[in-house]
């Protein structure tokens, strides 16, 4: 075998590519991080340093933007070089959130106990959440559509977890300028389950509780799964066929074939009446397209919070006309309440879709959880 | 003699009425064969059961909606636009629309704020008309103590826009405070729809139009002789006082009962009067009164079978339809021919 390249070549490649890697190293900022590997969830990441974690947030808001990374340090210590949209210190004792589904991290993590603010407290059903309301530690920063910002500057949290639509980015600014941290949540844009409910970790690594965080959604990754098995080793030749959503005015809105509920209805077992429109949020079809369509659906689930079937056929008479509205199988994620009125579907209905899951494989086939008792779901006028 | 072609006009509004609204049946996301409906029509059951329900509970009321829709919004615009002397004037334009709106927002927004149990049912439908009708009569008297005051047509349009413009405020304050299902339900009914969801809604919209109607009808020969002024009017022995809230009171009702039931719905009000006028080349409101009612029928039909985009799953928002065919159609007229000859 002659060598390719003679002693000098070698040595001056060698040293070339000492130089690209040194250039590379520059570029990634001197940071030894390693990427934490994530199930599901493909809308953020979290890479382990030593002392801190950094995460990054691909997709916190529909549309194309640069990632934001967030360094949480988790020892006192030197802050890693780079370009940082919030740098949180652990220990974290105050925290704010803004949406519900949120909530529930806390409660899994034992963290209950940081929440300091919430927009809306009535929204919340969480019964931890419940009481420290009841005792007057968590503020309410009001009903409005926007974020109080004066009032969160004011509580001044160790940091604010955000959900938002692109719409109110400009708050960031401020928080930036008041020095708090305020990480962007996207959950709601994963397209699996459990993408979303993944997202626990995303809190995990803000609270210092990053081992909880995996335990938890393990647990969690684990009973889905399994349910999912089952309800593919079911025989499946004869799936009934689903219908979801409700009229207002003559629009129809229905979950898109993407959308998270259409997912989890398809993992059960159930065959989506609106399974040719794509989408990932809701669709709106005209009546007589609906009617053709799903007047013969076995099931109808998730239909708005109505209360009873009288109720429905009341609000919109065009309602009776289905056969699933005709037998008494229409379903509501509704019924289940905080005190304070606030549905816990829109709340833990995000981290346990395990849980939504097994409530409609039992909806569509009683027999294989015989024993299990629907958790979310419940059927209008159920004697 | 001269009347002769004015009958054969009416006869030929008539026709197309019709014609449209058959049309109107056989159309819409799902296809129907229009022999099928033809033969329904005669008697004979449809092949498929669904599309019975669909003909019979969706198609048939929304096709009824549009007829009283386009009469209503067309009568209370030409009594606007006479009572104002304005050839401009309009349920939309000068924010009754918006006024019957808020009526509309407080009932289902503020039900929120109050803790009331509303929904567009059964018995929500007349809770609903009132209230869109006393929202619609409360600007009006805005706008009418404001025009009685100053004598401009500019003013008073200008006037109008204010109006409507607060009331878009209260509105958006309203919509800033409420819940995601109560936003949802009042953007959607905001965008205007002829899809009813029951004949009692039918009902209600239709004894609402009727007694809208009524003081119209009473009230038409006096119309002419307000288009020469108050005074010329007064001076015929006719008691203005009694007009005045004649009219107010038929406005507020047709255009608040309209918007109520189908949202706010825009240009059908200023346009087709402009339409009337053209096309029987009179100013008499005997003769415009029912020439407006069957053109405002037609467009709004027409407008219909438009926004059902026929054969596809979605629909459009009827207010997007009216509004691109109403708007092009009244800067036309503008520019057309002297706009205030009859003003």
């Amino acid at each position: 075998m002659k060598a390719l390249f003679s002693n000098k070549q070698s040595i001056f490649f060698l040293l070339f590519l000492a130089l690209l890697s040194c250039q590379h190293a520059e570029q990634k900022t001197d940071l030894d991080y390693k990427l934490l590997e994530l199930d599901y969830a493909e809308g953020f990441k979290v890479y382990q340093g030593i002392g801190f974690k950094v995460l990054e947030v691909l997709q916190a808001f529909p549309g194309k933007h640069q990632p934001f990374r967030y360094l949480v340090m988790e020892q006192q210590g030197e802050i890693p070089k780079g370009k940082f949209d919030a740098i949180i210190q652990l220990p974290v004792k105050k925290v704010i959130l803004t949406s519900t589904t949120q909530i529930p991290h806390l409660e899994y993590l034992g963290e209950s106990s940081t929440l300091i603010g919430f927009p809306n407290l009535d929204l919340i059903s969480s019964e931890k959440v419940r009481k420290m309301i009841h005792l007057g530690k968590v503020k309410d920063l009001g009903k409005g559509a926007q974020t109080n910002v004066e009032m969160v500057i004011d509580l001044a949290p160790d940091w604010i977890m955000i959900s938002t639509l692109g719409e109110d980015l400009r708050n960031l600014d401020l928080f930036q300028k008041s020095g708090i941290p305020a990480p962007l949540n996207g959950e709601y844009l994963e397209g699996h389950p459990l993408g979303r409910a993944e997202w626990i970790k995303f809190t995990g690594a803000l609270l210092g509780r990053w081992e909880e965080a995996h335990q938890a959604f393990e647990a969690i990754k684990n009973a889905y799964e399994e349910a999912e098995a089952l309800a593919k080793k079911n025989d499946q030749t004869h799936k009934p066929k689903i219908m979801s959503g409700v009229m207002y005015k003559d629009i129809w809105y229905v979950p898109g074939a993407d959308s998270w509920g259409a997912k989890l209805i398809q993992a059960a077992g159930g065959d989506y009446g609106f399974k040719d429109h794509p989408g990932t949020g809701s669709i709106q079809l005209s009546y007589e397209y609906v009617f053709e369509k799903a007047q013969d659906a076995d099931f109808w689930i998730g239909a708005a919070d109505h209360n009873s079937l009288e109720e429905m056929g009341k609000a919109d008479p065009r309602y009776t006309y289905f056969q699933a509205f005709q037998k008494g199988q229409v379903y509501t994620y509704t019924k289940k309440k905080g005190i304070k009125g606030g549905v816990e579907y829109f709340e833990l209905g995000y981290l346990r879709p395990d849980l939504i899951l097994k409530d409609l494989i039992k909806i569509m086939y009683p027999d294989i959880l015989p024993d299990y008792t629907p958790y979310f779901y419940s059927r209008l006028n159920e004697k | 003699m001269k009347n002769k072609p004015i009958y054969i006009t009416f006869l030929l509004g008539l026709i197309i009425c019709l014609l449209l609204f058959i049309l109107n049946l056989s159309i819409g996301s799902v296809h129907i064969p229009f022999p099928d409906i033809a033969s329904r029509i005669t008697g004979k059951p449809f092949l498929k059961a669904s599309w019975e329900t669909i003909l019979m509970e969706f198609r048939l009321p929304k096709a009824i909606t549009a007829i009283l829709a386009g009469i209503n919004l067309s009568i209370s615009g030409l009594q606007m636009q006479t009572f104002f002397r304005n050839p401009l004037a309009g349920p939309y334009v000068l924010g009754i629309s918006s006024g019957a709106g808020l009526g509309v927002a407080i009932m289902v927004m503020a039900s929120t704020a109050f803790g009331w149990v509303i929904y567009f049912g059964q018995l929500g439908v007349w809770s609903i008309i009132i209230s869109a009708s006393l929202g619609a009569i409360l600007v009006l008297l805005l706008i009418s103590f404001t025009a009685w005051r100053v004598r401009d047509s500019m003013t008073l349009l200008i006037v109008g826009l204010m109006f409507g413009s607060a009331v878009s405020a209260i509105v958006a304050v309203l919509s800033y405070f409420s819940g995601a299902e109560q936003l949802k339900l009042f953007t959607v009914w905001s965008m205007g729809s002829l899809g009813i969801s029951s004949y009692t809604q039918l009902l209600g919209l239709l004894i609402a139009s009727l007694l809208g109607l009524l003081p119209a009808l009473f009230l038409l020969k006096s119309y002419n002789a307000m288009l020469l002024g108050e005074a010329y009017a007064e001076s015929m022995g006719i008691n203005i006082k009694r007009l005045r809230w004649g009219i107010i009171l038929s406005t507020g009702i047709l255009a608040g009962s309209t918007t109520a039931i189908c949202g706010p719905i825009a240009f059908i009000g200023i346009a087709v009067p402009h339409m009337a006028r053209l096309i029987f080349k009179s100013g008499d409101h005997r003769i415009l009164l029912p020439g407006s009612a069957i053109a405002g029928a037609i467009i709004m039909l027409f407008c219909d079978a438009i926004s059902q985009l026929p054969g596809s799953a979605q629909t459009l928002p009827i207010n997007a339809v009216t509004s691109l065919i109403g708007a092009p159609m009244v800067i036309w007229l503008i520019l057309r021919r002297n706009f205030s000859k009859e003003f």
